[in-house]
């Protein structure tokens, strides 16, 4: 899950209810659903137990080994390419080091 | 070494009618890994017709064995298990039967790519991380956060596919 608005949102709509179903249920109030659902307003970890259990969710807290964002960010650019274009991509890049080498 | 030229290295081996997978670092950046490689790995079907076809196809592209004789190619070269490395026209290739960790081509997990109008398979992504998480040298262990991330985007979504 992204961020915790998309997390009570999407518990929310799991769960059929309305965001006044869930602020009463939550014990608290439907601006404050509005709020957090909109991510004007961060609900503190035992709010967010609170709307899980209204929403029959418990929530869990963990941690995972995360990738290096710099890796993930060139992938992203290399992903935009097509098959093709990246085996191309690399026919240049070999090229280009033949001719730093002066090989080329 | 001469240049690399991954496409036509493709192409004479479909053109050759070689049932083979491409491996290595080049099958992760054919799917977005973020690592370059000046070389194609590949990994043939180990069979007599097909090893004849591979001896066909790297005779066309003038390949030898770096440190022997220059000669042709014969089919029986590739009926064996072990790794070979070939200087061609379009540059390095290795010859790969068998991957650490995956087993050989009857065994890995493969994806189709199109390469206009090649179409070839490589295996995937995670293979790749196995393979090079059981082998462990130094430059694997430096590939694994870039194969990671690429599967993390891949993850996400990105991309026109393939």
């Amino acid at each position: 899950m992204e961020s915790p608005d998309t997390l009570v949102r999407e518990m929310r709509l799991a769960a059929g209810l309305s965001q006044r179903a869930l602020a009463e249920r939550a014990g608290t109030s439907q601006p404050a659903v509005v709020r957090y659902e909109r991510g004007a307003a961060t609900p503190s970890w035992e709010t967010m137990q609170r709307l899980a259990s209204a929403c029959g969710r418990k929530l869990r807290l963990s941690a995972e080994e995360a990738p290096e964002s710099h890796d993930v960010e060139l992938a992203e650019l290399l992903l935009d390419l097509t098959p093709l274009q990246r085996l191309r991509a690399l026919r240049r890049y070999a090229r280009l080091r033949a001719l730093a080498e002066g090989d080329g | 070494m001469t240049e690399l030229d991954p496409e036509r290295l493709l192409r004479v081996l479909v053109d050759h009618e070689v049932d083979f997978c491409v491996v290595g670092a080049m099958a992760a950046w054919l799917q977005g890994s973020p690592t370059v490689t000046l070389d194609l790995d590949v990994m043939p079907r180990r069979e007599l017709e097909n090893a004849e076809r591979l001896a066909a196809a790297l005779n066309a592209l003038g390949a030898n064995a770096p440190g022997q004789d220059a000669r042709e190619l014969e089919g029986a070269d590739f009926l064996g298990w072990d790794a070979q490395r070939f200087e061609t026209e379009a540059g390095p290739l290795d010859v790969v039967p068998l991957a650490a960790a995956i087993g050989g081509f009857e065994d890995v997990a493969t994806v189709e790519l199109s390469l206009g109008e090649l179409t070839v398979r490589a295996i995937t992504i995670d293979e790749v991380i196995a393979s090079k998480e059981e082998l462990g040298r130094p430059k694997d262990l430096a590939a694994l956060p870039a194969l990671r991330a690429a599967r993390e985007a891949r993850r996400r979504g990105r991309g026109p596919g393939g």
